[in-house]
């Protein structure tokens, strides 16, 4: 199990590099100049070279991929053209954002469609189910920003209950800070859980006509207490599959949602260093943002261990 | 009078048909079993022995119903809403299910699948139903029953796990105990020992036994009475000494010419020409009439009432009685 570990860390650590260098190279054929686009129209030749000079810029491709690699590597992940200071620091900062909305929309839309999916499951077929169908594809249906901006319309407009965007920061308090992160943590929650509940439901389904489900009842399980102890657990590998795989679209979608919202999260500090060509910060957004995906893939991997003992033992 | 632990009678057994209709799988089913008794059931792939034991633990599938009464310690079990037999199930009935392969939930260690029950419908602690898993799983005669415990099922071999399939219908000492083929995935030389812990277990607790199984020879080891089943009706009944040395019914004959044994100079094996009918192509009068090597014309009349030659022998065959084969 170690050596399986082990193994899954090496491939990681690849699939980074290989990810570093697609990255570098699309940023690098990215049109215009970051020294132009900092120094404005006004700049005379010299200068400009001056600070290509400065940042790196004139060196070959090869040196400063190297050069930037050996950075993240070292923990040095350079400093922001635009904004001057350590892009670790900025990235930091966003992350405190970000990361707290993901957790929240994952904990929503878990919590949302693992028990409407179950109960679907369970009332197949039945006026329950028919109504967690039709939701469900609601919201798939339905994209999250536009969610977003008609749940701003009735809760911050209409009823004043959250705000409509912006956020107070950490140090404003928990409740605040929840508060404006729970339109977004929505908007983004509900197409997730839209797909989230078809999958937990048809897994339950098939889980459910087992026979150990049967044998279950057999010592006197009530139905209820058979589903949820038996078929459910049983149900949750290709349940976390989707989730893995969902939580690409999740920071996708937090790109969108945050811009929406107004917040200072980790999608808007990539839009914005695109719009101003802060190539470095880019650069180190996006190799975070698949970090991210790749780690995600990675714990997937190993709770499928946790799930299902028979893969414990083969491994 | 004493009621009997179970009765069964005028049990039918239908499923629902694609057009809405129902077809019956089982008739007229009835038998009766007392405290401590143990009853074999007999019949082919498709003679509705399983659905006669789910039946009785309320387990049945979805499109599947029964009518009539399933009488346990006087108590009707089909009248029953499923909250109060799951009061039954388990505590007053266990069962032995077919693949101990499937039968097992994956996820969960095989210790607490035996607890489980203990603990859900008697308020065990999960603490002292684990450690009377492990003496559970002692009686089964599994080795190293602590260590096995917090194993998970798929460690364990097809005979270890039927093993844990016993504990688990045994757990909450039930008064019955049904086990649906309970030897038939298993090894032969597996088999023998896991009906002796069975018939072992049986007579320390004093349940009685129903044991559904295609296999006469299983059938002859463990049960003083045998039930025939063809088709989903009962064609002969009686202790299994005297169905199995003097059958009544040509169908029970066609079966026991089925046992292989060894043969004095190598004869072939004897089968019964023909398949079980599906329940929707059954022969008019008797169901075996088809395949009847003894019938007559009137065979195909009627539907053979079930009669009784003597106390606890009963025949479904016209030809029973008086005239015998020619």
């Amino acid at each position: 199990m170690t050596g399986l570990i082990l193994q899954r860390i090496l491939s990681l650590v690849l699939t980074l590099l290989a990810v570093s260098a697609v990255i570098f190279l699309v940023m690098d054929v990215l049109p215009g100049d970051p020294a132009a686009i900092m120094l404005g129209t006004s700049a005379t030749p010299e200068t400009l070279e001056a600070l290509r000079r400065e940042l790196g810029l004139d060196q070959p491709l090869v040196l400063r991929y190297l050069a930037w690699l050996g950075g993240v590597a070292t923990g040095d992940l350079g400093t922001s053209y635009t904004y001057g200071v350590p892009v670790a620091g900025l990235i930091a900062e966003r992350l405190a954002v970000t990361l707290p909305l993901a957790v929240f929309a994952i904990l929503l839309s878990v919590g949302i469609a693992l028990p409407l999916g179950v109960v679907s499951a369970a009332r197949r077929n039945g006026p329950v189910d028919y109504a967690a169908g039709l939701l469900s594809q609601m919201f798939i249906a339905v994209p999250g920003f536009w969610v977003g901006l008609l749940l701003v319309l009735v809760f911050s407009v209409s009823l004043g209950w959250v705000p409509s965007g912006g956020f107070p920061g950490w140090q404003a308090g928990l409740a605040p800070a929840l508060g404006a992160l729970v339109l977004p943590a929505i908007a983004l929650a509900l197409p997730q859980a839209g797909v989230l509940t078809r999958v937990t439901r048809s897994a339950v389904i098939e889980v459910m006509n087992e026979d150990f489900v049967r044998t279950a009842r057999a010592k006197g399980l009530p139905r209820r207490q058979a589903q949820w102890r038996h078929a459910v657990p049983n149900a949750l590998v290709p349940v976390v599959t989707i989730l893995g795989l969902q939580f690409t679209f999740l920071i996708a979608g937090a790109v969108l949602v945050e811009n929406v919202f107004n917040l200072p999260g980790l999608g808007r500090l990539a839009l914005q260093a695109l719009s101003q060509r802060d190539i470095i910060v880019m650069q180190d957004v996006v190799l975070f943002f698949a970090a991210l995906v790749i780690v995600m893939n990675f714990v997937v991997d190993l709770s499928y261990l946790a799930l299902d003992p028979r893969l414990r033992t083969r491994a | 009078m004493d009621e009997p632990l179970l009765r069964i009678e005028d049990l039918a057994i239908f499923i629902d048909g694609p057009d809405g209709g129902r077809q019956a799988i089982v008739a007229d089913m009835a038998l009766t079993l007392a405290a401590g008794e143990t009853l074999g059931i007999v019949g082919e792939s498709g003679s509705g022995k399983s659905l006669l034991s789910l039946a009785v633990m309320g387990l049945l599938p979805a499109a599947v119903h029964a009518t009539g009464r399933i009488l346990l310690e006087g108590r009707n079990l089909l009248a029953m809403g499923d909250d109060a037999l799951c009061s039954v199930r388990g505590r007053r009935i266990g069962m032995i299910f077919q693949e101990p392969l499937t039968a097992l939930n994956p996820a969960m260690t095989v210790g607490d699948q035996i607890a489980e029950g203990m603990v859900i419908q008697q308020g065990l602690s999960w603490r002292a139903a684990r450690q009377e898993a492990i003496v559970l799983l002692d009686r089964v005669r599994m080795p190293d029953a602590a260590r096995l415990s917090k194993t998970y099922p798929h460690a364990l071999s097809g005979g270890q796990r039927q093993r844990v399939g016993i504990a688990i219908a045994l757990a909450m000492k039930p008064a019955l105990m049904i086990a649906d083929e309970p030897t038939t995935a298993l090894d032969v030389t597996v088999q023998a020992e896991v009906l002796d812990i069975l018939d072992d277990l049986r007579r320390d607790a004093g349940m009685a036994l129903i044991l559904v199984s295609h296999d006469l020879g299983v059938i002859a080891r463990m049960c003083a009475r045998t039930l025939v089943l063809y088709a989903g009706r009962r064609m002969e009944e009686g202790a299994t000494r005297d169905v199995l040395t003097k059958p009544l019914n040509p169908y029970t004959r066609g079966l026991l010419r089925a046992v292989p044994r060894r043969q004095p100079e190598g004869g072939r094996l004897q089968t019964i020409p023909g398949t079980v009918p599906s329940f929707a192509a059954r022969p008019a009068g008797c169901c075996f009439s088809d395949r009847c090597p003894d019938r007559i014309d009137a065979c195909h009349a009627d539907e053979p009432p079930w009669t009784r030659a003597t106390p606890g022998r009963g025949v479904r065959c016209i030809r029973a009685h008086g005239e015998r084969a020619p």
